[in-house]
């Protein structure tokens, strides 16, 4: 390795002690299950259709708010 | 690894299967958070809460958005700014880096030079800003490809092209000097 930089990037490496993993896994193993796990995957699915409902239902509202104001200028330019 | 098949195990409530993502991921974890400039404890507390956060918040991984190592190192890579961002532990980082090189290094001639130039390497790295830093130290995770060190980074490829542009320059300076 001769590129001084790789040898400085090299050199800042950490390693893991061997029993990490161990550690991390008796940590978890403290925890509740994963928040993913208490919900079935059709609850997840219904969330998911539930969120575009509203996200399509804004956007309807939204819409039902900018025509009219669009027919009114369209009207008053138009009046005379 | 196929990390959607091991996702899906961890999800149908096999939890040893999420020790080979820890396994799997653990050595270029800690090669990040060295880079960043983390010391050895500090960078064991923000794997372990990289893994633990993993495991809590997997529900939130959806490999449609990106790989599993982009969610991965995003995690890790917030904790690794936080840590550096608080001022007192900036100068912790660089006192505690010094004194596990004065206590690690050996009695041998050779042994301690080369431990001298590895504390100067890491100096020098230390020496960069943070965000220069970051990008180097994900761009030298080697599975990650500059897409997604930008992804990671929130910020355009042709960004991290120029910071890891001046963080190379920056750092060879640097390392120029320390040898004068």
């Amino acid at each position: 390795m001769n590129d001084p930089i790789d040898e400085a990037l090299e050199a800042a490496r950490l390693t893991p002690p061997a029993d990490f993993a161990a550690r991390v896994m008796a940590e978890i193993a403290s925890h509740q299950k994963p928040a993913h796990a208490r919900l079935p995957p059709r609850t997840r699915l219904a969330r998911e259709a539930a969120e575009w409902l509203a996200l399509g239902g804004a956007v309807v509202a939204g819409l039902a708010q900018l025509l009219p104001l669009l027919f009114g200028l369209w009207t008053f330019t138009n009046a005379g | 690894m196929e990390i959607p098949k091991v996702v899906e195990r961890v999800l149908a409530g096999d939890r040893q299967a999420f020790a080979e993502v820890v396994t799997s991921y653990q050595a270029p974890l800690f090669g990040y958070l060295g880079r960043m400039g983390l010391p050895q404890a500090r960078a064991e507390e923000i794997a372990q809460e990289t893994f633990l956060r993993a495991w809590t918040r997997l529900a939130d991984f959806d490999s449609r958005r990106g790989s599993f190592s982009t969610w991965l190192y995003t995690i890790a890579h917030r904790l690794a700014l936080n840590e550096i961002g608080r001022s007192a532990t900036r100068l912790e980082l660089a006192m505690t880096a010094d004194y596990e090189a004065a206590c690690d290094a050996p009695a041998p001639a050779d042994s301690l030079v080369a431990e001298q130039r590895r504390q100067q390497l890491r100096a020098a790295l230390l020496q960069l800003p943070a965000r220069d830093r970051a990008a180097v130290a994900l761009a030298y995770i080697e599975d990650l490809a500059l897409a997604e060190v930008a992804r990671i980074e929130g910020c355009t490829v042709g960004a991290i092209k120029t910071r890891l542009h001046r963080a190379r320059r920056r750092l060879a300076a640097l390392l120029e000097d320390n040898r004068e």
